[in-house]
Order: C-alpha cells, then sequence, then structure tokens
C-alpha cells in the first residue's frame, strides 16, 4: 500500500555565509493512521523538517528543488501558492510550540475556528458556529458553548492548545503534524494534552507527525521514531526497538542522558562536547565528534542511512560491529 | 546538621499587584504566602512546583532580589531582609544564584574572562596580577576550555554559558547557591553534563543549594530534600527518596503521575489500566491568581483539582497547614495519611 505521506531527499538550507544546510537530506513515510515521532535535539532540523512539508520557509530559507513531499499523488513542494493553501490546514493542518503566539489575541475563539472552516469549506454561519461548539467539546472544553466568545488570554495555556488542536481538526485532517505540542505546558497540563491527542487520533484515525525533543512524551504516543542528529536522520524503527535496542551510539547516550523516575539515582552519562552547528556540520559522521566508538573511518567518511532487520541506522558500526567500544 | 541551619526561612510572603491598569480593577496575587523552611548546612534543597507557583519569587526574595512583605530570612545567623548595606554587601558574597537563562543573565558586550572576573574585583577578592590565573583555574573547575576567556557569550554553546554563569557564581566563594532552573534550557544531552558538574562542585566545595525547578526527575537527581510549591504554599517537604517513593500530599501525586515514563511498554500499560497516558486531575492549574469565581479564601488551595476520595467540606473552609507527619517529612493536607505504602517505582 501506498504511504500517506512520502517525503524523499528533503534538504533545506538558509542563505548566509556560511550557508545552513538545516535538512540535509531527509527521507520517511507517513502511513494512513500513523503516529512517526521524529525525535532530537535543538538544531538538528526536526522542526524545519515540519516546516518544509506545508512549505512554510521564508527567504532566505530554501527548499532545494530535489526535494519531494508526495501527499496524495502529488508533490505539494512543486504546487502553485493557492494550490498548497488548500491543502493545508484542511488535508495537513498543525499545531505548533506556543499556542499564545499562534493564536490572534484580538479575535475571539469562535471567529478563529470559523475562520479556518469557512476559507476550506462551504459552510453557512449558523453552520459554521455549531461545528465550532462541537470541535470545543471534541478537545474536551468544558462549557464549549459559553467559551467561544472568549479572547485567547482568557484562557489557560492548556486551554489555548485544545483551542489550537480544534482549529486543526476543524476540517477533519488526515494529517496532523504536531511541533513540541507540548513543550510550553506544565506537566500535569502535558499530561492531559498528550492524553488528548491520543485519544483524538485513534478516534479520528489520522495519522500524525509528532516533532518532539523529549523521549517522555514521544513514547506514549508515537508507533515509530525517527531520531534526528545534525540535520539528517540517524536511526528510525518502531518505538519499541528505539527505546530497548538503540542501535544508533546517539540514540544510545540519549536514552542514558535522560533522568528517570523508574530507574535508581546514579550519576548521568552525559554526551561530551554539544549539539553541532548546521553551518559547520562535522565531516564523516556527524556524530563522530562526540562519539565514544568512532575510528578513522568515522572522521573521513560519511555513513548512510542503512536499512537493518530492525530499523534503519546511519553509523559505520553496522558495517564494524567489531568497533563497539565496551 | 551541625546544629543551626546555614539558611532559614520563617513565614515569608510576597504579594504583586497585578492589572488595574487604565479600566481594570488591581488584583492583590499572593506569589509566596506564609513560607517557612530551613536547608541544612550542605544540604541540597529541591523547590519544584509549576508555573505560577512561586518558586522563582521565592529564591529571589531569600537573596534580596526581591523585597519581600513579611517574614524573615537568616542566613548564618544574620537577618538577611533587615541587613544594612555593609552587611548585605558582605552576604552577597556568601550567597549566589545561577540564572536559567545564561544568555540573558550575561552582559553581551563582556567576554566571558571578565565577566567571571568582575564578582571577584567588586568584592575585592584577589590581587590585579593572580586574577587572571583565578579566572583560569575556575575555567577549568567547571569545564571550560580556557582558551575561551576572550569569547563574548554569543559565540558559546547553551551548556558553556550556564558554565560561565556556574563559575561567576563561584569566583566569590560562597556557601550557599540559588540554582533557578539551571539545566531547563538545555538540550538532554548537555543538562546530564551541567547536572554531573553541579555534583561535584558540592561535593568539592561543600557547598548548600536550593535547587528550584520545574522537572522532578532533574531534582530527584541533586538534591536530599524536596519541597513541593503549589500557589505559592509549601505542600510538602520529604526526604528525596521518600518523596518519590511515598508522597503524601495529592498535588505531589498528581505530579508525580503526569510525568510522562521513556518506554513505550511502560507507558502503554499504563494507559491499558485505565490509567491514561499521564493521568491529571481537574482542570489546568491557573496562574497564582484566584480562579474566576473561586473558592472561598480559607479552602484549600488545590481544592479543586484534588483527586483524594476523603476531600470534603472541611478542604473547603479551613486552609490545611503544613504539619509533620514522620521523620523529616511535612504535608499541608487534612487527609494526607503517613501510613500510605510505598509505590512501587513508576
Amino acid at each position: 500500500m501506498k504511504p500517506l505521506l512520502e517525503v524523499r531527499d528533503l534538504r533545506t538550507t538558509f542563505a548566509g555565509n556560511p550557508a545552513t544546510r538545516a535538512v540535509d537530506g531527509v527521507n520517511f513515510t507517513l502511513d494512513v493512521g500513523e503516529t512517526l515521532a521524529i525525535v532530537g535535539e535543538s538544531g538538528c532540523g526536526k522542526t524545519v523538517t515540519a516546516l518544509s512539508i506545508l512549505g512554510l520557509i521564508d527567504e532566505p530559507g530554501r527548499i532545494e528543488p530535489e526535494s519531494v513531499v508526495e501527499f496524495g499523488g502529488v508533490n505539494l513542494l512543486t504546487l502553485e501558492a493557492r494550490e498548497l493553501r488548500r491543502i493545508r490546514g484542511a488535508e495537513i493542518a498543525m499545531v505548533f510550540q506556543e499556542p499564545a503566539t499562534s493564536l490572534n489575541p484580538v479575535l475571539t475563539v469562535e471567529t478563529q475556528i470559523t475562520e479556518t472552516l469557512r476559507a476550506h469549506r462551504t459552510i453557512s454561519r449558523t453552520a459554521a458556529r455549531a461545528r465550532a461548539t462541537d470541535l470545543l467539546e471534541l478537545v474536551r472544553i468544558p462549557q464549549a458553548a459559553e467559551r467561544l466568545g472568549a479572547y485567547p488570554h482568557e484562557l489557560s495555556g492548556g486551554m489555548q492548545q485544545r483551542v489550537m488542536i480544534a482549529i486543526a481538526l476543524s476540517c477533519e485532517p488526515k494529517v496532523l503534524i504536531a511541533d513540541e505540542p507540548t513543550t510550553a505546558l506544565d506537566v500535569t497540563v502535558q499530561a492531559q494534552i498528550l492524553e488528548l491527542l491520543a485519544e483524538l487520533q485513534g478516534r479520528l484515525g489520522m495519522a500524525m507527525l509528532l516533532i518532539s525533543h523529549d523521549l517522555g512524551v514521544v513514547a506514549g504516543l508515537a508507533d515509530r521514531i525517527a531520531v534526528m542528529y545534525g540535520g539528517q536522520i540517524i536511526e528510525q524503527a518502531s518505538a519499541a526497538a528505539i527505546f530497548e535496542r538503540p542501535m544508533h551510539p546517539y540514540t544510545e547516550a540519549l536514552l542514558k542522558a535522560v533522568p528517570r523516575l523508574d530507574r535508581p539515582v546514579t550519576r548521568l552519562s552525559a554526551i561530551a562536547g554539544s549539539v553541532p552547528n548546521a553551518a559547520t556540520w562535522p565531516d564523516g559522521c556527524r556524530f563522530h565528534p562526540r562519539c565514544p566508538h568512532a575510528w578513522d573511518r568515522c572522521r573521513t567518511s560519511h555513513p548512510e542511512l542503512t536499512p537493518t532487520a530492525a530499523g534503519d541506522v546511519r553509523c559505520w558500526l553496522t558495517d564494524e560491529p567489531h568497533r563497539r567500544v565496551r | 546538621m551541625n546544629g543551626q541551619p546555614l539558611l532559614a526561612v520563617d513565614r515569608l510572603s510576597k504579594t504583586f499587584r497585578s492589572g488595574g491598569g487604565l479600566f481594570g480593577r488591581a488584583r492583590t496575587i499572593r506569589a509566596v504566602h506564609e513560607v517557612s523552611f530551613a536547608i541544612a548546612r550542605g544540604e541540597s534543597l529541591g523547590l519544584v512546583g509549576e508555573s505560577g507557583s512561586g518558586k522563582t519569587t521565592l529564591g529571589r526574595l531569600i537573596l534580596r532580589l526581591l523585597t519581600a512583605n513579611s517574614g524573615t530570612v537568616h542566613f548564618d545567623g544574620t537577618d538577611v531582609l533587615t541587613a544594612d548595606r555593609r552587611t548585605l554587601r558582605a552576604l552577597r558574597r556568601r550567597m549566589q544564584i545561577v540564572f536559567q537563562d545564561s544568555a540573558g543573565s550575561l552582559n553581551p558586550r563582556m567576554t566571558i574572562g571578565s565577566a567571571v572576573r568582575e564578582p571577584m574585583t567588586v568584592h575585592r577578592l584577589a590581587r590585579r596580577s593572580e586574577l587572571d590565573t583565578r579566572v583560569r583555574t575556575l575555567f577549568g573547575e567547571v569545564g571550560l576550555d580556557p582558551i575561551l576567556v576572550d569569547r563574548y557569550p554569543h559565540e558559546l554553546s547553551g551548556g558553556q554559558r550556564q558554565r560561565v554563569g556556574i563559575a561567576r557564581a563561584l569566583s566569590v566563594e560562597p556557601k550557599f547557591v540559588v540554582l533557578d532552573e539551571p539545566v531547563s534550557a538545555l538540550d538532554v544531552s548537555v543538562q546530564a553534563q551541567v547536572l554531573n558538574l553541579l555534583a561535584d562542585l558540592r561535593e568539592r566545595r561543600s557547598l548548600t543549594y536550593l535547587f528550584i525547578a520545574h522537572d522532578l526527575a532533574v531534582v530527584r537527581h541533586l538534591a536530599d530534600r524536596v519541597a513541593v510549591m503549589y500557589f505559592g504554599k509549601l505542600v510538602e517537604i520529604a526526604p528525596t527518596p521518600r518523596l518519590f517513593a511515598a508522597p503524601t500530599h495529592p498535588y505531589t501525586t498528581t505530579l508525580l503521575a503526569a510525568i510522562p515514563v521513556p518506554d513505550p511498554r511502560r507507558a502503554r500499560q499504563r494507559s491499558m489500566a485505565g490509567e491514561p497516558v499521564g493521568r491529571s486531575a481537574g482542570p489546568d492549574p491557573a496562574p497564582a491568581e484566584p480562579q474566576p469565581g473561586s473558592q472561598p479564601a480559607d479552602a484549600c488551595p488545590f481544592y479543586p483539582r484534588c483527586p483524594h476520595p476523603a476531600k470534603d467540606e472541611r478542604c473547603r473552609r479551613e486552609v490545611p497547614l503544613l504539619r509533620e507527619i514522620g521523620v523529616g517529612r511535612l504535608v499541608a493536607c487534612h487527609y494526607a495519611d503517613p501510613s500510605a505504602p510505598d509505590r512501587p517505582p513508576a
């Protein structure tokens, strides 16, 4: 079966001196109803990947012409702005990190929901209003009908994010892209929003691309996980495989660096050095300056993402497993 | 604990006025309300809470970076809040702070070497000729390459800048450091480095910490005891292992249950057991202000969200005070059960 969304050789660069290759050859697919999480630290290219899919890259950014984002048989990246707008917000919707900055502060909740509806559907004012109430109920906002008249500042951060989700779901998208949807929220509110996303996804059968830096957040929602480092996917596998048998040394180190409540308190294993900069990716494997296993080959030669039985991994250890330092 | 605690806070309160612009009526917000606790010499006390709980305000009140409305703070026997200029200056040498946002707290036009040197000059702690050596030693101690002394903050990574903030705080050889969300702006891989560094420094320099954070898993790594704050009040204090194994305040329980576990099997088991991906009770926590049409002033602040089965009228009429329920364990809940069995690890 053909995937719902397929990203091939996505490259997004930002002009400058030197130019930054923020996303540098990303490939993945997303099936109907599936949740794929893209995980990584700051500057790894996960958010730029999400924005590129929807063509939301502005000057001095540029999506390289060979890049393909295939959805419903067409390459979204070659569409006219008008055609792309028909898909964006309707068939592929997005929820961002900061609900407070994504919502318009001078418009009521009702206006912001019905605006999206009326942009994509022929629907009467009354019907749009009724639908807005239903959507607020869907995202579990109490007294939905009364909240329609509220302005964003009258709502808490969690409620604002629920409104964002309601707007995103208003046209029943096939794909929901959620970029750090709970990062700005307190942990108890985060739990509620994650629960809501899981439930809605099951009910509406939509696919979700979840972008996050937090492995804990991803663990409860994702079917598959793609780990990004240095503008590329360095490992991709089922969620269970990533957490139980990480193959790439970066994934392994990242899992060990997270303080966890379900493990005894020990000294944390930190990853030496810091995350690389998109203007100056290291030569060879981009993780080699921080990798405990690196040898000459890693310093000079760039590994490709290679399929294995358990998943895809971009590491020379798949070739030379005996090089692994114990 | 050798006798007197290093820091003693007693019934400390701070209110802010909010709103009251052209038309609105100003409201008084109780950011910190009658908070009392002590920190022993060499101890690390974790202070956790969600946004608006008052934890950052509390840290600043202790260092007198904000003026308290009432209450006292004693540092090594000296009254901090009424200290005169000279005494305060001496105190500031011994009580330091590391901020979350090192980019915002460092002067962008000052090299990081100067940033670390400055406090020593201000407090006249070293001869001019010794200053450079001391800066280099401090750099080494916090894991910064001394080659970087002439760099500016924007030329460093977030982790390096946080190390500069730590070196600057340590330059005056304090006894006590308030760490205000010192790792929450850092990437996971770098966060672990800085947490390990803070643990090492504490050991090497016999430091006392007040470690403020919203992330309980992080606090667990660095604190001997944990104080939980909600709506400007301390609701629970306990030795770290006890707090995590057997939380007694319903808010602490809620908070712990909400933390996502980085393990898909566990996360799934929890949802299948009828406990959703993260269990949570009631509406979102509002910022530290009365919720519209809210509860009476004498109600327990957690009342509207409380999932405790025994919750009743008393919780609405009588604010629970912090009471002792075991060795070193305090809780502000009428119905917290000290005999509650330890929870199996999440």
